[in-house]
């Protein structure tokens, strides 16, 4: 037995959610850490991969200094956003948390904004 | 030789002019450490995102420059930075490069609409 006809019998627990289509479609209560294919009526769905901001053309460089840049990837209780929310590529997200931590250190940016 | 930048913030209760003055101590010790500054900006008197010696407010200066180590005075200049009372924040870091160009700093400056002086 597959796990797409496993989940369809175990429909109770599911949740309604719009989709991007704009109509209402049932997604299965994922299992923890699974957040990468999210399961839409047993059927498997991938996320379109979002690209890098960092990454090919015209990109900005990251830089401790630009506020404006930096502003985009911290939450608004000065948390830095994960990538897998952002679409950072791995390298470039390294890269973004030291420029992040350094416009801590010069109070450019909150450590905590409780 | 290598490029380096360094910011560091001023206590606020110095005028623009006072801030300035300081800014111009440590550009000098970089000339006399025969460092090339290529650029020196003043970003003004911007708000702290936390409270810094029971400050909220400081004066932002910002050098960009070449410089040697060995002449010692990456260590000299922030131990001076260290015991200075009118400094109370700074950061050095290396880059690969310095340009004259303005930094983000400087051009989001320059968007705002500048502000009348209240003695005009």
């Amino acid at each position: 037995m597959t796990e797409a006809t496993a989940t369809t019998t175990t429909a109770p627990k599911s949740v309604t959610l719009k989709t991007p289509e704009g109509g209402f479609q049932q997604e299965e209560s994922r299992e923890r850490g699974d957040r990468k294919a999210p399961k839409i009526f047993g059927r498997p769905f991938f996320q379109r991969r979002k690209a890098c901001p960092f990454s090919g053309e015209n990109a900005p460089e990251i830089d401790y200094k630009d506020m404006r840049l930096l502003g985009r990837y911290v939450s608004e209780y000065g948390k830095i956003i994960p990538r897998h929310v952002t679409g950072v590529s791995a390298k470039k997200q390294r890269k973004l948390a030291q420029a992040i931590k350094r416009a801590r250190i010069l109070a450019l940016l909150p450590y905590s904004n409780r | 030789m290598a490029f380096y930048e360094t910011t560091f913030i001023v206590r606020p209760d110095l005028t623009s002019q006072q801030a300035e003055q300081v800014g111009e101590k440590f550009s000098a010790l970089i000339s006399e450490h025969k460092g090339k500054i290529i650029k020196t900006e003043n970003w003004g008197l911007r708000t702290l995102a936390y409270r810094l010696n029971k400050h909220r407010k400081g004066h932002y200066i910002h050098f960009g420059y070449e410089a040697n180590a060995s002449t010692g005075l990456i260590d000299k200049m922030e131990t001076l930075m260290q015991q200075s009372d009118d400094v109370i924040r700074f950061l050095t870091i290396r880059v690969d490069n310095v340009t004259k160009e303005p930094t983000a700093m400087m051009a989001a400056h320059e968007r705002k609409p500048s502000r009348p002086k209240a003695d005009a």
